[in-house]
């Protein structure tokens, strides 16, 4: 059978609704994009746990010490996870952090910014948070089974932290007048990072799409973010900075404004506010403990 | 680094199922590392690590309630936030009570209220669900 | 029962051992070298820092305090945390975190095993259940300090035996007597004097070092940094500091010579280190008294 057969045989199960496993026969194309993919959302949850982390060691309560840390420690969980699918479909973890902290490949938007106070970290727990589950419950039909499988298991963990980053807001907004006011400016700060968060509008050919690597479109990902947490936002008399963001009845959409794409590209290719110090940080770390990798790479193979 | 699987149980009367693999550099690594990646929120009673590419499956050295912590881990699981969604009706309230409470279009509430317990509920079976 | 202030000092000292050590250790979460490890290193830093809550929790509830857990992990001076020196030093590299995981949780593992046969009762009752989730923390330091130290790679031997030099001479400092102590270990809430406890562990590390032929770092430790008084309270002499007994080799093995002197973590005296890292662990709550989080 020529290349051109077997993937158009492969396209055809793709769009019957069947998976594929890591096994399979694939196209190099659909390989390449799903690797591209998860690697990136392996490097989001790293890079994601930079944020939030800088709040352990200040956490205003031993109770919130040890959730933050059990939150961190899950988000760098769902980057193991996704880093060894990412690796079973053909690069090694070493490139692939070695990539990451060159600045060679991407992660999302959202962990390019500092955390500036606890406001921050609740947002982070619940808006960001929730934003990634619109995400990533939509990827639990990807047609990659592993993704698939990984998705089972952060899914449920996505759902706690959920309920984590709902309560920490709930402290904020029913506080004191400064820790309600710390959780609005949060909210201000962030509302665009999470708008730009779901993507400019999806392409007509999306490759992603195409293989059903995702099956949704960023738009619907964001109208679902929406009508999940904005009416929850203003219930509890946080406002949005979108004079525009209502629900259109008559659409039976939300409208929103466009937030201008210009610093999202800048970002995501590197030129975000902390990009270059997180990814030094990184490094760092990386190159000095190289002796680490070294030595246990150079452990002997025992007999089994 | 070696490619290690992770298998658990999730009660005693279950076979080890396929949970998720780590890298690690030997047996004994192997085994101190899954207990944590992989049953640190109590995901089950027991666990084991195979080499891939081998056979023979290696079970963990720790009695079942070693698994996810014996002193207070709540906050790892969903029991420890069973209350948040009557708490944030609750705020809710509160705050419309003091006018607070920002009242724009909004789209029409078709199952259970937003953020009641069995929204919650459903949103999280949803999410487990594969 | 023994004098409330002395029970106090003994669950607050062992308290802020595991805080403060759990405060560092939690400082790796996303950092560690690499990311399997980075899962198992911040569920000892949970482990830790819950243990510290268990005990907090204890000191209220029996009547020795009536600050609550968060009063007393984020709410108290500096000089009113009683925690080793050990447990403050900041986490360095990899080789220094890990020596200091195996000396630290080696003698946790020790003093818990004698304190759970306390006659107090909760207390004994506690040590035995963080003795059970200790067991995983020894574990894992062995794991490691085996692959380093008798591993392939001379760095990371190196490395290690770096830290080592590092953190023993502080190690010893877990061991500082309590004010008090002598009426603890009399009406056996405290089963064993830290002298005692402190023989036992030093011969037992002697003989795993000796094995490891990285021995010399009993002999060759690092001077301890500066010590600086801290808070405002009554400051012992100036320029006095703990300086703990001397080790030596006899009779083929590693003893400890001498006793301590002058004041150290468990009489609330720590190094300069001690007030930037709780600069920034207490000052969210601090800032907003009686604010719920």
């Amino acid at each position: 059978m020529t290349y051109q057969d077997r993937v158009a045989e492969f396209k055809a199960r793709i769009d019957a609704g069947e998976k594929v496993e890591a096994g399979d026969w694939m196209p190099d194309e659909y390989r390449q994009a799903a690797l591209k993919f998860i690697e990136m959302h392996a490097n989001s949850e790293i890079m994601g746990a930079i944020p939030e982390g800088t709040w352990i060691p200040r956490a205003p309560s031993l109770k919130r010490k040890l959730s933050l840390t059990a939150k961190v420690q899950d988000e760098v969980g769902h980057g193991q996870i996704l880093y060894r699918v990412a690796e079973d479909l053909g690069k090694s973890r070493e490139q692939m952090f070695d990539d990451l902290v060159n600045g060679r490949t991407k992660f999302h938007n959202v962990f390019h910014y500092p955390a500036e106070t606890w406001g921050d970290v609740a947002v982070i727990g619940w808006l960001i948070d929730g934003a990634a589950l619109v995400n990533q419950k939509a990827l639990l039909d990807s047609s990659y089974l592993p993704y698939v499988r990984a998705m089972r298991r952060i899914c449920p963990e996505e759902s706690l932290h959920l309920r984590h980053g709902e309560e920490l807001v709930l402290e904020l907004v029913s506080g004191t007048k400064e820790q309600r006011r710390m959780f609005q400016d949060a909210v201000n700060r962030w509302w665009r990072p999470i708008m730009h968060f779901f993507g400019p509008p999806s392409k007509q050919r999306d490759i992603l799409l195409y293989w059903r690597i995702k099956t949704r479109t960023n738009e619907s990902l964001r109208q679902e973010f929406f009508s999940t947490y904005v009416p929850k936002l203003w219930d509890l008399g946080i406002s949005v900075p979108d004079p525009k963001l209502a629900w259109n009845e008559e659409r039976g959409e939300w409208d929103w404004s466009d937030p201008g794409w210009d610093d999202f590209w800048q970002t995501i290719r590197g030129n975000g506010p902390l990009t270059t110090v997180r990814l030094a940080q990184r490094k760092t770390v990386w190159d000095t403990h190289a002796w680490v990798r070294e030595a246990f790479a150079g452990i002997p193979r025992a007999a089994a | 680094m070696e490619v290690w699987d992770v298998f658990g149980k999730r009660t005693d009367r279950d076979e080890f199922t396929w949970v998720g693999s780590i890298l690690a550099p030997d047996l004994e690594m192997a085994l101190v590392l899954a207990k944590e990646t992989h049953f640190r929120h109590k995901e089950g009673v027991a666990y084991a690590v195979r080499r891939r590419g081998d056979h023979e499956l290696h079970v963990g050295p720790y009695d079942h309630d070693l698994l996810g912590g014996l002193t207070d881990r709540s906050y790892r699981r969903q029991e420890a936030y069973a209350g948040v969604g009557a708490r944030l009706r609750e705020v809710s309230r509160a705050l419309a009570e003091q006018g607070l409470v920002i009242d724009r279009p909004r789209p029409p509430v078709r199952r259970a209220a937003p953020g009641s317990e069995r929204a919650a509920h459903r949103e999280q079976e949803e999410a487990g669900r594969g | 029962m023994a004098d409330p202030d002395a029970r106090l000092t003994l669950l607050l000292s062992l308290a802020d051992d595991e805080l403060v050590i759990g405060h560092r250790h939690s400082q790796w979460t996303g950092w560690a070298p690499y990311l399997e490890e980075d899962l198992a290193f911040s569920s000892i830093a949970q482990d830790e820092l819950a243990h510290a809550r268990l005990l907090y929790r204890l000191a209220r509830e029996a009547g020795l305090t009536d600050r609550d857990e968060d009063a007393l992990a984020l709410g108290r001076e500096p000089h009113e945390y009683r925690n080793a020196v050990l447990c403050e030093r900041p986490n360095g590299d990899w080789g220094y975190t890990i020596a200091r995981q195996y000396l630290y949780d080696t003698a946790d593992a020790l003093r818990l095993q004698a304190l759970s046969s306390s006659s107090w009762r909760e207390l004994a009752e506690a040590a035995r259940l963080m003795l059970l989730e200790e067991r995983y923390h020894v574990d894992h330091a062995r794991a490691w300090f085996d692959r380093l130290a008798n591993g392939p790679s001379l760095t990371a031997r190196g490395r290690l035996a770096q830290g080592l030099s590092a953190a023993v001479g502080d190690a010893l400092g877990l061991f500082e007597p309590l004010p008090g102590e002598e009426e603890l270990v009399a009406q056996g809430v405290l089963p064993r004097p830290n002298e005692d406890l402190l023989a036992q562990w030093l011969e037992e590390l002697g003989r795993t070092l000796e094995a490891a032929s990285l021995d010399y770092v009993l002999e060759r430790h690092a001077e301890a940094g500066e010590m600086v008084p801290t808070g405002s309270g009554e400051i012992p002499e100036a320029g006095e500091a703990l300086s703990p007994p001397g080790v030596v080799y006899r009779d083929g093995r590693w003893v400890h010579e001498g006793g301590f002197t002058g004041p150290g973590g468990r009489r609330g005296r720590h190094s300069e280190e001690f007030v930037a890292l709780w600069e920034e662990m207490t000052g969210l709550y601090r800032a907003h008294p009686g604010a719920r989080w």
